[in-house]
């Protein structure tokens, strides 16, 4: 908060913004250019019917979103879509928090356990799509071959080719990737949590499950809600190992909205179109993030 | 305050809608005025060439340089490929090459001409006679593709048919089958040895369009697959989809596992079959060539045409265009571009290529002299002796998607034979 | 400290090893691979390759053009990293402590970002750039990205700055010192850490990009790493053995930097995320 004082006179006042705004110049040039004009082009294309060749634009009203709305190939992709984010949030998130408990509890060597297990999340996105690509391989994969050599030979999949199956088999893999990342926010503020609500807990007779339950997990509040919003944000985002993995398929078994824009868009030539899912999933994203947040805050007075 | 938080999210997009009034997509950029192009003219300046991984493609970019020293000629590999929509991304950038070798038919090569990305070529053709040295089926199917204007430079010929590992037919005690019966009871004396009998991998779908490809025109033979591609007959005809309910009893029987060929692309595939871990594979020409380069014996692999269902028929092999050269329609040289195309064509290209791993079947009259690897020879006599279709080079560029999309959902089982072909027909309205 | 009740139990500790291995395994799984011939692959996929053979490394290296597409995304991650920091860690200065700080809706805009997915702008931006003459170009890829992390960046240096004591900026205000003064002499050389930070985070984040770099990158001679790697891959896809020697060659240099850096960067998480 401004301390409160004598207010400066007001030529003062409007030439103070001078500085801040310079400041803040460069980084809103970058942002107003390649960010937000491209933004407000989206949505002006969503309502023409543009194939990325014609000179002018034709304007089709809200026809492309009549058509999405009643399409079953984008209604599956956005119903994937939330499966996908669930189970990136189980996986990544949950991991996380579940390594991290497991750790805090850990006198020496924590630092090594928490760089090593961030250590996947230092690769692209897309290498580690390319990695399990061969981790789940039916031939040579270390899982199926892994199964094998435990004599559950019975379970061996081919993970990317079975369309039940595919998508889970991605996101674990984006879950190998991330929850070292949620891991070391939640581990951070569990650092911050006043030590002797553990000690009242450990009075009081309290396991390790009710200690994670009754003083941890409230500790973590803020954190969970910073986690889990940009937990879904990136899963809502998700492409690059999607893409790498299986590039939507088999028969559109992991065909994400993001990876449906890129094929609409890049491979079928209907910019509009594709511009219009764009839309969709850019207020599907804000509206999850505005309510989720607001939400949380409610609940946290 | 919170309240004021939504209304104030709307301020980046009145912001931006200032910024955006300037650069219109398609709008300020366009080059269509700057078409006032040098059409002959001495070949000179600088060429750049779109190739792909192809083994000769060194050895015929020095050929060019070595015959055409004025050219400054820039190489490089492409490595994008239709089906991930780089080549048109590529081409609407306005800085591809002024060549590339690309894939051939309606839904490849047809896409980028139906966009105004490529050049006509009859100029070409006409200028270095190539009528005379392409196989006549060659220009008749280029030319009906482009409505009269031919567009491409066909590279080569795919000619699909079954290989076989010889030992392991041997081992089960079958012979190459000479009916379809013949066919599945092979399928399953070999599964009960507990050999996969057919390995396919369809991840990248065009092995599953060649696999169904051959079903097809063993179920509905070449007149009606003429019929069904070139004049709208329908996927879902009788006859047509006795070629999916074909691949189903494969599926349904253990011939093939589903998930696994979903799961694999069509090199693991072939990887798989050429190491022995099955027994067929419905794959190309190449195949006895690549099983000599990655350590095995050619002579292990034999090769047969599906069996007809219709004892009038014989079994024929499927043939589709492979690859093309295209002209990029915003090429700035197009006297050195044509240079290119015209030795494309030449007889000396063909040896090089041939010399230095060619895999497809030369679209091209092979000369005497010429000396080709037997098995591409092989081909093109079967291919000669006529062959059926491909599809997927010869279906429109929104019906080949639906073309794999049926195939897709025929291997893991999310469609049944009658709704994938219908959905085939569905896309073409 | 912690009382007695928390005395490690073996069974934690067995459960960290073992989650910590299994986390470390695909690494160890490819490395090995990389060594291995295709019927080893083919035949014993888990154990370590039988004999040490480099030949995949030379075909990957050879083939894949890994050292170009190494120089290309180092070009992009530097000019990324230098970019980012000089544009957002004034604007987080700019918010944390300037009178700009009363006018949350400013900031809005830019949090507004962090929640924008990137598919939201690719369409119109490839051909934007294309109108500048920017598709295929390191340059227009390594300034969209500076773009898309703007919104991050600069909520990372805002906070930053924001834990930077008030009373610094006040008594160098007293002294004299004008508003650009009191950014550049008196706070940035406090906001070294924070600096460190936003630079590893920058440099993996360009580093990594893979659907810009896809959208905007289209001839071989520009690629970036990630993006050779995807290529790589549809080559060398049934060549296990030179695919596994490519991703350990793509794997080297995140790892590297990570390792040389993990602790500003996990510090630099810990710190900008949890306030």
């Amino acid at each position: 908060m401004r301390a409160a004082g004598s207010g400066p006179p007001r030529r003062r006042r409007v030439w103070g913004y001078v500085t801040p705004l310079l400041l803040l110049a460069p980084s809103l040039i970058f942002y107003g250019v390649f960010v937000l004009q491209p933004l407000v082009k989206s949505v002006e294309l969503s309502f023409t019917d543009w194939d990325g060749a014609a000179p002018t634009l034709n304007y089709v009203g809200l026809d492309n979103y009549a058509q999405l709305i009643g399409d079953d190939r984008f209604l599956l992709a956005l119903g994937r879509t939330v499966i996908w984010s669930a189970l990136y949030i189980a996986l990544a998130v949950g991991g996380g928090l579940l390594f991290a408990a497991l750790i805090t509890e850990l006198r020496r060597g924590q630092a090594l356990v928490r760089a090593l297990a961030f250590l996947p999340h230092a690769l692209a996105l897309a290498v580690t799509g390319v990695i399990w690509a061969q981790l789940f391989h039916p031939n040579i994969g270390a899982i199926n071959a892994g199964l094998e050599a435990m004599h559950l030979g019975g379970l061996a999949q081919a993970w990317l080719g079975e369309p039940l199956l595919a998508l889970p088999s991605v996101a674990v893999s984006s879950g190998w990737h991330a929850y070292g990342f949620y891991m070391v926010i939640f581990l951070a503020s569990m650092q911050t949590i006043d030590p002797q609500l553990y000690e009242a807990a450990a009075i009081d007779g309290a396991g390790g499950w009710h200690r994670f339950r009754h003083v941890t997990l409230p500790g973590l509040h803020n954190a969970t809600t910073v986690v889990l919003t940009l937990a879904t944000i990136n899963s809502l985002k998700g492409f690059d190992a999607v893409w790498a993995m299986t590039g939507g398929g088999p028969a559109y078994a992991t065909e994400i909205v993001a990876v449906y824009i890129w094929r609409v868009a890049f491979q079928v030539g209907e910019l509009g179109l594709a511009a219009a899912a764009s839309v969709i999933l850019t207020i599907i994203v804000l509206a999850f993030t505005i309510g989720f947040n607001r939400n949380r805050d409610r609940r946290a007075v | 305050m919170k309240r004021r938080r939504l209304l104030l999210l709307c301020i980046p997009i009145v912001v931006a809608a200032a910024l955006a009034a300037c650069g219109a997509p398609g709008g300020g950029d366009d080059d269509e005025g700057s078409a006032t192009e040098e059409t002959t003219g001495p070949a000179t300046g600088t060429l750049v060439i779109g190739g792909t991984e192809a083994g000769y493609m060194d050895a015929v970019v020095e050929g060019f340089k070595e015959s055409h020293p004025d050219i400054d000629v820039q190489y490089s590999t492409l490595g994008v490929n239709f089906e991930g929509g780089g080549i048109q991304t590529l081409l609407r950038s306005g800085s591809g090459p002024d060549v590339l070798l690309v894939n051939s038919g309606p839904g490849r090569v047809g896409l980028l001409s139906e966009a105004g990305l490529i050049r006509p070529l009859d100029d070409v053709y006409e200028e270095f006679h190539l009528d005379d040295v392409y196989e006549p089926w060659i220009t008749d199917q280029i030319r009906a593709q482009g409505d009269g204007t031919i567009y491409e430079i066909v590279e080569g010929v795919g000619v699909y048919q079954v290989y076989y590992n010889k030992k392991i037919f041997e081992d089960a005690g079958i012979e190459p089958p000479q009916t379809w019966d013949d066919f599945l009871s092979n399928c399953t004396t070999l599964r009960d040895a507990g050999v996969l009998p057919i390995v396919a991998g369809v991840r990248d779908n065009f092995a599953g369009g060649w696999m169904l490809g051959q079903l097809l025109q063993s179920s509905a033979g070449t007149d009606t697959m003429a019929d069904v591609i070139y004049n709208g007959g329908e996927f879902a005809q009788p006859d047509v989809l006795r070629g999916a309910e074909m691949l189903k009893a494969l599926l349904d029987q253990g011939c093939i596992d589903g998930s696994a060929a979903a799961a694999l692309d069509a090199l693991q595939a072939k990887a798989a079959f050429i190491d022995g871990q099955g027994a067929m594979a419905f794959v190309a020409q190449e195949l006895p060539g690549e099983a000599e380069k990655a350590g095995a014996n050619r002579d292990d692999f034999g090769s047969f045409s599906m069996p007809s269902r219709d004892s009038s028929r014989p079994a024929t092999p499927t043939a589709g265009l492979g690859y093309s050269w295209v002209m990029n329609a915003d090429t700035e040289n197009v006297p050195a571009a044509k240079a290119w195309m015209e030795w494309v064509a030449s007889e000396d290209y063909l040896r090089l290529t041939a010399e230095n791993g060619l895999v497809q079947v030369p679209a091209r009259t092979i000369p005497d002299g010429v000396d080709i690897d037997e098995s591409l020879a092989n081909s093109a006599e079967a291919r000669n002796d006529g062959a059926g279709f491909n599809p997927s080079v010869y279906l429109e560029s929104g019906v080949v998607d639906a073309y794999y999309a049926a195939i897709q959902g025929l291997f893991t089982g999310q469609l049944s034979p009658q709704q994938a072909m219908e959905q085939i027909d569905a896309a073409r309205r | 400290m912690r009382t007695a009740s928390h005395r490690r139990h073996p069974a934690l500790l067995v459960a960290v090893i073992v989650i910590t291995g299994a986390t470390l395994y695909p690494f160890a799984w490819v490395v090995f691979g990389a060594f291995k011939s295709q019927q080893e692959i083919f035949g014993s996929p888990l154990l370590l390759p039988q004999e040490w053979r480099w030949d995949n490394f030379a075909t990957a290296w050879t083939t894949g053009n890994f050292g170009h597409y190494f120089a290309n995304s180092m070009m992009v991650a530097l000019a990324v990293t230098v970019l980012e920091v000089a544009v957002a860690c004034p604007a987080g200065y700019a918010f944390a402590k300037t009178r700009l700080r009363n006018h949350a809706w400013v900031f809005y805009v830019y949090l507004f970002g962090l929640t924008l997915p990137v598919q939201a702008i690719i369409i119109p931006l490839f051909y934007q750039l294309q109108s500048y003459g920017l598709v295929n170009s390191r340059t227009g890829l390594s300034l969209v990205i500076v773009a898309t992390a703007v919104p991050f960046a600069v909520f990372l240096m805002r906070s930053f700055f924001r834990d930077l004591p008030d009373a610094m900026v006040e008594a160098a205000r007293i002294d004299g010192a004008n508003e650009w003064k009191i950014f550049w002499r008196v706070m940035l050389p406090m906001a070294t850490p924070g600096l460190l930070a936003l630079a590893v985070f920058s440099f993996l984040g360009a580093w990594n990009e893979f659907l810009l770099a896809l959208l905007l990158l289209t001839d071989d001679a520009s690629r970036t790493l990630p993006l050779g790697l995807v290529r790589f891959q549809s080559e060398m896809t049934a060549n296990y053995g030179a695919l596994f020697a490519g991703i350990v060659l793509a794997m080297i240099p995140s790892v590297l930097v990570y390792v040389a850096l993990q602790r500003s960067f996990i510090r630099g998480l810990s710190a900008g995320s949890v306030k």
